[in-house]
């Protein structure tokens, strides 16, 4: 029992396990982005037929991210950073602590990176410059005078640690990730320009609604354009309505608004379900051109006063002709059905007779807002600031180690220098280049 | 536009370049070296010119913006990245040998990106979605990333095409000091890619209203982040080195490709400004 429990302890603890983990959890994003996901089965059963739809649906490849299993993978993968970090702290520990301070002669031999310099500075004048010298490189550079003047210089040890933060910080990201998924919400909201509303339709499964503790006004909705047609900005114009107070504020792209731990989007827009139409009137005869306001399903007298006009249907999409409205006139008592059309402004003129022709000039439309509350996602930033600090810790710092020997020389004096780095041996054997470079130019010696 | 006719000429000149960086392990003669590296950094300031003019010329149409904005100018940045970055390294490591692996990649792109009939290269104004400072900070730290993945790249094909012993191949770093260039370009990548994954999220945030949501490109970006780390835990933990290691760096860069281009022309998704046409 015992073995067995050591054995499934060391196999959480392996790197060979996060290693199958990260492939594992790769291949599932590939199948997630390959396979169209979130889609009815019905659509799957084509492309795949009946057994590959079974399967599709038994392990969920339809949602693959959130997919008991793919959820599994990643509550493995903290386990095992949670037992290989912890796993491998004593000996982190012991790298961090490993001091070798005194050495002897032997000692520089055995390291990767020695030199013998000789030089005719006189020992004790040599003494002085080589602390100078050094001190830039290792602040906290130690001196030892017995047996033989020595110096002890090591810095970037704090790069062990590297890991063990990237580590953490990664759990802290899926910390604030459960926060944002169990405590917050997301959903919709559909303002229709000039109404109030608090109701918030939540998205996912359920299709269940949230009512907001204050209600929002679209004042008014705005899509601005560039001189060649595209759209530049979508702007809403809200009253926050909160009580007694009243706060005007202007959501557009990339710039939501919070309010009351609630966070507000521009998400996209359309024409309201009970629009109110702006239309020109304009004389077939004399060409005078009125302007009216039409609210839906309401009758409105024409300019002569001899007939009314109502709005009976509003369409966002009329058969791929864009928003488009149906109108009942009537004139001389007759009544006639005919449409106004955003795109083809002339369709009632060419398709009607009468007195009048209607032209479309604005109708109301709706905001439609994405609204969000999430507890966790300041977490998620700070354990991204952690992941990238750990980074650069443990990536571009260097630990290194250097070792000096000044002994007194028929000729002046004698340098033994030696230098270790753990990490990024090559960029290292530079940095020692410089160090030698810099002791042969600080005391005027050649080899 | 004069900022594209430049970014043509600077396209042959990266043409040019590769040439003399083949000259160089050619005839190895120290002069071509010389002048493989000036003529590569006057590319490359002419290439800066040539993003500059393009900014500037975007203003003066009245639609100012970082030219970050859409494939062609994603992918001139991803060339200039390149050159950036391996102009860096010949400098660190004393090594013009490199220049006839990495500078073709450069080459290559700006190729693609000038002369494909699938990339447009006008200056079109942004979309809403766009209009943000996070673009400028999300684009430069991603494509540094995708930069270092290339040169990364081009230096695990010389380490799998050089035999241990031979007269050709002596002139490239030995095998072990190119084991450790490609885990330095990456660990340089790696940590670009995550900082860019990271202004990425935050953007998102603010314009999508969700740090994270599964998008085809997102997603793709955390599976080449997913195979890096791969790389950097077979390296560090595992001890793994050379051949095994050039092959996850090229498969790293595979996954880059796909993210990039992939994403782009066989997946829909939020992230549909790069598209081509």
């Amino acid at each position: 029992m015992k073995i067995i429990l050591e054995k499934i302890f060391h196999f959480l603890s392996s790197v060979r396990l996060t290693i199958i983990l990260l492939i594992l959890l790769a291949l599932a994003c590939t199948c997630g982005t390959l396979l169209p996901q979130n889609q009815p089965l019905t659509i799957y059963q084509k492309q795949f037929g009946n057994l590959g739809t079974k399967l599709i649906d038994a392990l969920s490849l339809n949602d693959v991210y959130h997919a008991i299993w793919f959820q599994f993978l990643l509550f493995s993968l903290s386990i095992n950073l949670i037992i290989c970090s912890l796993d491998r702290l004593p000996k982190t520990w012991r790298l961090w602590r490993y001091e070798k301070k005194e050495v002897d002669k032997k000692f520089f031999k055995h390291l990767p990176l020695s030199e013998k310099i000789v030089c005719s500075m006189p020992l004790e004048k040599a003494k002085e410059k080589i602390i100078s010298l050094f001190e830039k490189d290792f602040p906290k550079i130690e001196v030892i005078s017995n047996p033989v003047f020595a110096l002890y210089g090591k810095k970037g040890n704090i790069s062990y640690w590297g890991p063990y933060i990237v580590h953490s910080g990664i759990l802290v990201v899926l910390l604030g990730a459960i926060i944002t998924s169990v405590f917050g919400f997301s959903g919709s909201m559909f303002i229709p320009e000039g109404e109030v509303s608090n109701t918030v339709f939540l998205h996912g499964k359920g299709h269940k609604i949230h009512n907001l503790p204050f209600s929002l006004k679209c004042e008014k909705f705005i899509i601005e354009y560039y001189p060649n047609g595209t759209p530049k900005e979508y702007i809403s114009h809200l009253t926050i309505i909160d009580g007694k107070q009243k706060i005007s504020k202007i959501i557009k792209v990339n710039a939501p608004l919070d309010y009351r731990g609630f966070r507000f989007y521009q998400a996209n827009y359309g024409v309201a379900s009970r629009p109110t139409l702006t239309l020109f009137v304009i004389n077939r005869k004399t060409g005078e051109k009125f302007e009216i306001t039409v609210p839906f399903n309401q009758s409105v007298s024409l300019p002569d006063g001899k007939g009314s006009i109502k709005v009976v249907r509003a369409f966002s999409d009329l058969m791929n002709m864009g928003p488009a409205f149906q109108l009942v006139v009537i004139e001389d008592d007759k009544p006639q059905t005919t449409w106004v059309i955003e795109r083809f402004p002339q369709f009632d003129a060419m398709h009607r007779k009468g007195k009048y022709a209607f032209v479309l000039k604005n109708y109301t439309r709706y905001t439609g807002l994405q609204v969000k509350k999430d507890p966790g996602v300041w977490i998620v930033w700070i354990g991204c600031l952690i992941i990238i600090g750990g980074l650069a810790i443990g990536l571009f710092v260097i630990p290194q180690k250097m070792w000096l020997h000044l002994t007194p020389h028929p000729k002046g004096c004698e340098i033994l220098i030696g230098g270790m780095a753990t990490k990024r041996r090559t960029l290292f054997k530079h940095t020692f280049q410089r160090w030698i470079k810099q002791i042969k130019e600080g005391l005027s010696c050649g080899t | 536009m004069w900022n594209i006719k430049i970014l043509s000429y600077v396209t042959f000149l990266y043409l040019g370049c590769f040439l003399l960086y083949l000259a160089v392990v050619i005839f190895r003669k120290e002069r071509f070296w010389k002048i493989a590296t000036y003529a590569t950094i006057f590319t490359l300031i002419l290439h800066t010119f040539g993003i500059i003019l393009r900014w500037i010329e975007s203003h003066k149409l009245g639609i100012g913006h970082a030219p970050l904005s859409n494939l062609y100018e994603s992918l001139i940045f991803f060339a200039w990245c390149i050159a950036l970055l391996y102009l860096f390294i010949e400098r660190k490591y004393k090594n013009p040998y490199l220049g006839a692996f990495v500078i073709p990649f450069a080459f290559l792109i700006m190729a693609y990106a000038s002369f494909s009939p699938d990339v447009n290269s006008r200056i079109e104004p942004l979309v809403p979605a766009l209009k943000s400072n996070w673009l400028i900070a999300h684009v430069i730290t991603c494509f540094l990333a995708y930069g270092a993945f290339a040169v990364s790249c081009g230096l695990s094909i010389i380490y799998l095409l050089r035999k241990k012993e031979g007269k050709f191949w002596d002139i490239f770093p030995p095998k072990s000091q190119l084991d450790e260039l490609i885990y330095q370009t990456i660990a340089f990548g790696f940590t670009f890619l995550t900082i860019g994954i990271v202004t990425g999220a935050v953007w998102a945030d603010k314009a999508w209203g969700s740090y994270w949501s599964w998008d085809p490109k997102e997603t793709w970006s955390l599976i080449t982040w997913f195979v890096y780390a791969l790389f950097l835990h077979c390296r560090m933990v595992r001890g793994w080195r050379e051949t095994k290691m050039a092959i996850v760096s090229i498969i790293g860069f595979i996954s880059v490709l796909f993210t990039y281009f992939g994403v782009n022309f066989l997946l829909s998704g939020l992230h549909s400004y790069a598209k081509p046409g």
